[in-house]
């Protein structure tokens, strides 16, 4: 009886310092947290080109002004006639939506040639869907083939603020460090013009635009 | 008429006369005194207390450049408002934290009381941190914990802890929490990015900076 005692109060102890080794009392409050992020996000969402006819029923050259939107073509007929019946194709200014998030473009200058008082252009409407502010970081031209080609022809750049209500062009220009919010549009022309010179004939020139945006608290 | 005992009167009488001197023999005088006992445990209790949470305005954002160890915090100098921190008591025990449209560099700090309950003095011991329910680390002192959500090797958010390791609370004691947060560059777009905070409290007499130590065999 004395033994078996004893051994109950030893293993009772060493028992008991294990317990207090593993197990203190603790209470824990928690903070369960969510972070749901934004977009920088802008996407283009029609564009528009020129189509340049010669009307066989009196040689005179026709230049039509359309607008694509989500593969829908309407003619612009404030700015010019509908294609004349049976005209010949002859130059054109193409923009192309090209991926299926709206975030690249193509544009084609065709078969184009010099005029007195007309610009072929393109130009893309872009509507800028992020929910954080976004400023215009940079605008690079790369990939260029050609460029001395490029060198000779007169091309012009706009970019203003667009409203999508009146369908027209704001005043505001738009350029590296302007500004987007979400909702806001933009309007981006490309216009070429070719030089009366010979050497501009059967010349191919391509380059690749690049714009990129950043969110407004990084930007320039 | 006479009677006689026959011989089973006779051992019936033995009988009776040997369980008599056999009670005798059991039934000696005694005394007992009693201890009855009862243990009364107590309680390690803590809550963060209903509306204490206190963080930056809506308005403007705050932002930290370029981390929260050096950074520099400021409020958006236009005055924007456009990410939303929202905190929620949820129960005594927990508090939820939502940010909603974060980007990267937007930055909070949020505090927030805890009270104490129970009849245990104890101390805050270590702070658990967890990304998408996995324990990412442990900070038993003030500290940074980096969360990279989608493997790419870049941290996506920052969190800082810095209050109140090792303090002793008693109850009704009333202490002032606080931590921050930080979207770094490479966090995700339109994403959901989950942490959880948990801050354990020891019983005051077994706190160590540290684990809890391994029983010596």
């Amino acid at each position: 009886m004395k033994r078996l005692g004893i051994l109950f109060l030893v293993l009772v102890i060493a028992l008991g310092g294990i317990g207090a080794a593993f197990a203190a009392w603790t209470d824990t409050v928690t903070i369960s947290g969510t972070v749901n992020t934004g977009t920088v996000d802008i996407v283009i969402e029609a564009t528009s080109g020129t189509e340049v006819y010669k009307d066989l029923r009196d040689d005179s050259m026709v230049a039509c002004y359309y607008r694509e939107d989500h593969g829908v073509k309407t003619y612009n007929l404030e700015l010019g006639p509908l294609p004349p019946p049976g005209g010949l194709l002859v130059a054109w200014a193409d923009g192309n939506i090209t991926s299926t998030i709206g975030d690249t473009m193509s544009f084609e200058f065709q078969n184009i040639f010099p005029t007195e008082n007309f610009t072929f252009f393109v130009d893309a409407l872009f509507q800028y869907v992020g929910s954080v502010p976004a400023k215009i970081n940079s605008i690079t031209i790369s990939d260029v083939v050609n460029p001395d080609v490029l060198d000779e022809l007169d091309i012009q750049t706009v970019a203003l603020r667009w409203d999508p209500k009146e369908q027209e062009p704001l005043s505001e220009t738009v350029d590296i460090g302007t500004q987007l919010h979400q909702g806001d549009w933009v309007w981006v022309v490309l216009g070429i013009r070719v030089p009366q010179e010979n050497a501009l004939m059967g010349k191919s020139a391509s380059g690749t635009i690049t714009i990129e945006l950043i969110q407004w608290n990084e930007g320039p | 008429m006479k009677h006689r005992l026959g011989k089973v009167g006779l051992l019936f009488l033995v009988l009776v006369l040997a369980l008599a001197s056999v009670g005798v023999a059991f039934a000696a005088w005694t005394d007992t005194i009693t201890i009855s006992g009862s243990v009364t445990t107590g309680e390690l209790d803590w809550e963060i207390v209903d509306g204490s949470s206190t963080q930056k305005p809506d308005a403007p954002d705050w932002n930290c450049f370029w981390n929260l160890e050096t950074g520099r915090r400021f409020a958006d100098p236009e005055g924007k408002n456009v990410a939303t921190t929202t905190v929620t008591h949820v129960d005594k025990d927990t508090m939820n934290v939502v940010i909603d449209n974060a980007y990267p560099y937007y930055f909070d700090h949020i505090a927030f009381e805890g009270h104490g309950l129970g009849t245990i003095p104890f101390k805050i011991w270590k702070v658990n941190i967890y990304r998408d329910a996995v324990l990412l680390t442990t900070l038993y002192q003030n500290g940074y914990a980096y969360l990279d959500y989608n493997g790419d090797g870049a941290n996506d958010l920052e969190l800082w802890w810095g209050d109140n390791f090792g303090l002793q609370m008693h109850y009704c004691d009333r202490v002032d929490f606080s931590f921050e947060i930080l979207v770094l560059q490479p966090a995700p777009q339109n994403d959901s990015l989950e942490f959880t905070i948990e801050i354990v409290a020891i019983q005051w007499n077994e706190y160590v900076k540290g684990p809890l130590p391994t029983p010596t065999p």
